[in-house]
């Protein structure tokens, strides 16, 4: 946990070091003429100061109660970077692939993320789901899905 | 008063229009619903849903959102009753009496009262935005811009101090917000900031893949990597309306559950999750039998659910009357009213007084509509309760793709959301709270706005914020707040020591 709190302290540092930065780059202004750089200097630096006081605050807190506890333990790692990969790859494919082939296939892997035997319902629910929400997105709600190079929708 | 007859009337054209009707039934429904489901919430559900309303009218589209948000007030208590799950945060406090009553037998009277009693607390603090709204907005007129600044201040620290965590983390989730904020085009100078040669970047980050992803996808990728129990209690659902006895020990609770419930909605930063905790601490503190809490008392069902729907409903007088958001699903709500085109303050109210009132009066019937929604179907929603997740978090993840997809017809936001899913998901694993962070992203050109226009009428003193009255006032209040809380942790820090 300590570990963990560390890095997303020197993670906001970092942050409040490169708004800071972008903000002098930006010019600051004086208080009488703020320019673009005035609100985002002062929100980095705060920022900064913040997460500092934070990393001081945990670098030196006792975590008794909590030595064997670990974020990511007792979890199901597979389901979660699956949904992520598949919604990156489902991203970068949409405009090639279009909208009903490139969510057929993110459904078919969404549906038997728990599961994997059972294709007799995954694929046709998959089927089911992107027909219904074709139907009220495109037709009815008329939101331009891509067709990709297949041309298919 | 004949002003405000006219313009009750006014908002019963407005409310009563077929197509507003529809989407007031259409939101209440998806609340209630979304109440009921544990893993999605109406701030998820809402953030999905911003994209389609789009392609509505303005005031049917919040119609409808607004009617998600109090909605979910209802249908968070079934959960919290027969499961002993919360369906939202705001029903927690529900548990506690909630499911030893069903245990007991009386599911019934439980759901029963909490419903009515949401309908009672709902429907008379909505009498209490009917005749405050007015006030409020002669008030506001009196702002300028150091006044809204102060007041943003102010909703901002209010709401990092009633952060359930770390207050420092609050107050570095709304730091970064406010950063957020000003990525993309500057207003003022029209320069480029913080866009990295991105071209999709000079526009800013959009609201909506922002708070999909923090909300909606962060909730799907905690959810999937854990075995979410679904046990419903076996019990047979009876006699749904209170006994005499119940009404008796239960009108007290909702009153004052209403009070406490308006009074900390319109209050920035508080709202119904906190409304709902301090209604069941004073019954449990006035109460004859403080020791019966917990064991099923139906006074710890009725006040908290009255206090978490007065709250709900009251929140919607400061973001319709002075345009600042009092909590996350209002400052969603601020974004979507910017969306369409209308933005929330003082002149909504002269300016589109079919719009305000509207909306007001599509709550009264909203409430209406509920509690037949609520009573009779809470069989149907018991069943809804055992959809499996598996099935659930896939429609969840397409819905939001498709949000934010249709925003620009662009992969890019769904790019944009998916990061900020996993931010979320790391923040969350963290325990840093994502509405200090939405509150932010949403005041922050405003307050940078209002900041840098006192600036320039002061020539460059800070001293305008400290001698207009009003803004020194609020100013003044966040300072204190702020310092409270400093001298808290240094108190209880000295006491430690002293053990």
């Amino acid at each position: 946990m300590r570990r963990a709190e560390q890095i997303a302290c020197l993670f906001w540092i970092i942050v409040s070091l490169v708004v800071c930065a972008g903000a002098i780059g930006l010019k600051l202004g004086t208080p009488s003429d703020p320019g673009p750089g005035f609100l985002p200097f002062g929100t980095g630096a705060l920022l900064g100061i913040l997460a500092f006081v934070h990393l001081m605050k945990v670098s030196t807190a006792s975590f008794k109660g909590e030595s064997g506890e670990f974020l990511w333990q007792q979890v199901i790692w597979r389901r979660t970077i699956s949904v992520v990969l598949s919604v990156l790859v489902y991203a970068l494919l949409l405009p090639h692939l279009g909208y009903l082939i490139a969510t057929f296939i993110l459904m078919v892997i969404l549906f038997s993320l728990y599961d994997r035997r059972r294709w007799g319902v995954v694929i046709p629910a998959s089927l089911l789901v992107i027909g219904i929400t074709y139907l009220v997105f495109h037709v009815w709600l008329k939101v331009q899905f891509p067709t990709g190079f297949f041309r298919i929708g | 008063m004949m002003e405000l007859a006219q313009y009750i009337l006014l908002g019963f054209q407005s409310a009563l229009d077929p197509v507003n009707l529809a989407y007031c039934f259409l939101g209440v429904l998806l609340g209630t619903l979304i109440g009921v489901l544990p893993g999605i919430g109406p701030v998820a559900t809402i953030s999905i849903l911003l994209p389609i309303t789009f392609k509505i009218t303005p005031i049917a589209a919040i119609i409808m959102l607004a009617g998600i948000y109090y909605g979910a007030q209802y249908g968070g208590s079934t959960t919290s009753i027969l499961l002993n799950i919360p369906g939202e945060a705001t029903t927690v406090i529900t548990c506690l009496d909630g499911y030893q009553m069903a245990r007991q037998g009386r599911a019934g009277p439980a759901l029963g009262m909490a419903a009515i009693g949401s309908f009672i607390a709902g429907t008379l603090s909505l009498l209490g935005l009917t005749f405050l709204a007015t006030p409020f907005t002669d008030f506001a007129i009196r702002f300028g811009a150091p006044e809204y600044f102060s007041l943003m201040v102010l909703a901002l620290v209010i709401l990092t101090y009633l952060a359930r965590g770390s207050m420092l983390k609050a107050l570095i989730m709304a730091l970064f917000g406010l950063t957020l904020t000003t990525v993309g085009t500057d207003n003022i100078t029209g320069s480029l900031r913080f866009t990295f040669g991105i071209l999709h970047l000079s526009d800013g980050f959009d609201l909506v893949p922002l708070v999909m992803g923090l909300f909606g996808i962060s909730e799907v990728l905690i959810n999937v990597e854990q075995t979410l129990s679904q046990d419903v209690l076996k019990t047979k659902i009876k006699n749904l309306l209170p006994t005499a006895q119940d009404w008796r020990k239960a009108v007290g609770p909702i009153l004052r559950g209403t009070g406490i419930g308006f009074f900390l909605g319109v209050l920035p930063g508080a709202g119904p999750v906190i409304s709902s905790f301090v209604s069941y601490t004073v019954e449990k503190r006035i109460s004859r039998y403080p020791e019966k809490f917990g064991t099923g008392m139906i006074e710890g069902v009725a006040g908290p659910e009255s206090a978490n729907n007065a709250s709900a409903q009251g929140a919607f007088i400061p973001l319709l009357t002075l345009g600042i958001p009092p909590n996350v699903t209002m400052a969603i709500l601020f974004g979507a009213l910017m969306i369409h085109g209308l933005q929330p303050g003082p002149l909504l109210m002269k300016d589109h007084p079919d719009f305000f009132w509207g909306v007001v009066i599509s709550m009264y019937l909203g409430n209406l509509m509920l509690v037949f929604l609520n009573l009779p179907l809470i069989p149907l929603w018991v069943r809804m309760l055992r959809v499996p997740y598996p099935i659930l978090f896939p429609l969840i993840i397409l819905f939001c793709l498709v949000g934010a997809y249709s925003l620009n017809n662009s992969s890019y936001d769904i790019l944009v959301m998916l990061g900020f899913g996993i931010l979320g998901y790391l923040m969350r694993k963290l325990k840093y709270e994502g509405a200090p962070l939405v509150m932010a992203f949403v005041l922050g050109p405003l307050l940078e706005l209002n900041l840098r226009r006192s600036l320039i009428v002061s020539d460059g003193s800070f001293w305008i914020f400290f001698t207009r009255p009003i803004s020194a006032v609020i100013l003044t209040l966040a300072l204190v707040i702020l310092g409270l809380s400093i001298l808290s942790k240094f108190r209880k820090k000295n006491q430690n020591y002293q053990e």
